[in-house]
């Protein structure tokens, strides 16, 4: 059990960086993606006794977040900021005018569309464990994929495109 | 930015992340507090409730020994709670301002959400709390609450200044700006048909108020719109009553 315990520190401390940044993406604001990653992994530590592998926890911890995220917004105000804060507050080493432009652009897509681009296009998952994380059929992850990536494209100024180009 | 791949979506998403690392202080320990922090307000949970729950059959035993018909309770309470069953001079008032929205109980959610959203603060205004609204068998609910500033470390203070117009840099649905003698206004929709008021005062704080269609969970069928319309949530943001002491 101590081993256990013991793989459980390893994997909270191991991931926590890496599901702060995808919580990031969702909410773009870092208190907010700071209490997200805060309450999914409490919410793994409660829960880890029913799953019996560390890959199942690594689905766990994922699908936690995704949920915690879209239920948040649906829920209380707390978990809203108005959408003029966002952008602004800068932070040293975060905000290029590109990933302003783009953390402005997410915002603006429906909670759904955005957990499906972190899963799809920044965690790298395939369309089908997109699609068991987030309870959807496979063709609505494809749908909310291509939408979404559209959007994000839409949504962004002319000017964050042509920097994203300068900087390929 | 030299790490650009054949993938354009990843990159933009790349960019919009950076190199943003966690700015929550502590350390894996401090996860595992809070967690054991949780099972033990479950555990006690559990017994207040199984507590409230006896309590209950004590006081209805009496009248339905007696065949006096107890009168029907709709209020939507959580018993273990802590909250006193007084008169409710919040509930009574919103009432009065609010004829014909449905039925207003005062109601507690639990987000379950432990962390700072957690930090359990003393009510300051005299409306403060979160008020369920029933109508035709669905329920909604509106929160108000009073926040004074320099609760968030950090912020830019221009946030928090009247004059800050959030509607100007798009993106919030809906959204109308006001100024008024002593601070403005400002109420948006967000994604899912939320209301949100904001009612900022000059250099002390703001009131908060959101009017959601419900919370399906806690407290049963939400409703297709919220329970306010943008009048009455105005109306509500700006009652002097807001601002009384409780």
């Amino acid at each position: 059990m101590a081993q256990d315990e013991g793989a459980l520190h390893d994997f909270v401390a191991g991931r926590r960086t890496a599901l702060f940044r995808s919580a990031f993406l969702l909410c773009g604001d870092r208190d907010e993606a700071d209490d997200l990653v805060q309450t999914t992994l409490v919410k793994v530590i409660l829960g880890w006794r029913r799953l019996e592998r560390l890959d199942n926890i690594e689905a766990y911890a994922r699908r936690t977040l995704m949920n915690t995220f879209i239920s948040s917004r649906r829920r209380f105000w707390r978990r809203e900021r108005p959408f003029g804060e966002l952008p602004e507050q800068a932070h040293p080493g975060v905000d290029s005018d590109l990933g302003l432009s783009v953390r402005a652009a997410l915002s603006r897509l429906p909670a759904k569309q955005r957990a499906v681009l972190v899963l799809r296009y920044w965690e790298d998952l395939s369309v089908e464990t997109t699609a068991e994380l987030l309870g959807m059929r496979q063709n609505t992850v494809k749908s909310h994929a291509a939408r979404g990536a559209a959007a994000l494209r839409a949504l962004l100024p002319t000017e964050a495109l042509v920097l994203q180009k300068e900087a390929a | 930015m030299n790490d650009m791949t054949d993938n354009p979506v990843r990159d933009l998403l790349g960019a919009a992340v950076g190199t943003a690392e966690s700015g929550a202080h502590g350390g894996t320990e401090e996860l595992f507090a809070a967690a054991s922090r949780v099972r033990r307000r479950r555990r006690a949970g559990v017994i207040g409730g199984a507590a409230a729950l006896a309590a209950g059959a004590t006081l209805l035993a009496p009248q339905l020994s007696g065949g006096a018909a107890a009168p029907r309770q709709t209020t939507t309470t959580v018993a273990s709670s802590g909250r006193q069953a007084a008169p409710d001079r919040a509930v009574a008032h919103l009432r009065k301002q609010l004829p014909g929205v449905g039925r207003i109980e005062r109601t507690l959610l639990d987000f379950g959400a432990p962390g700072k959203n957690e930090i359990i603060k003393p009510e300051q205004g005299a409306l403060e709390g979160i008020f369920s609204v029933s109508k035709g068998g669905r329920t909604g609910y509106f929160s108000i609450d009073l926040r004074e500033y320099g609760v968030e470390p950090g912020k830019d203070p221009k946030f928090n200044s009247p004059d800050y117009n959030a509607c100007e840099t798009g993106g919030t649905a809906d959204c109308s700006y006001e100024r008024l003698s002593d601070g403005s206004l400002t109420i948006y929709r967000l994604d899912d048909g939320t209301l949100v008021a904001q009612r900022r005062l000059s250099g002390r704080g703001d009131v908060l108020i959101n009017d959601s269609r419900g919370n399906r969970a806690a407290l049963g069928p939400e409703m297709a719109a919220p329970p306010l319309s943008r009048d009455q949530l105005r109306k509500i943001a700006l009652d002097p009553e807001e601002l009384a002491k409780p």
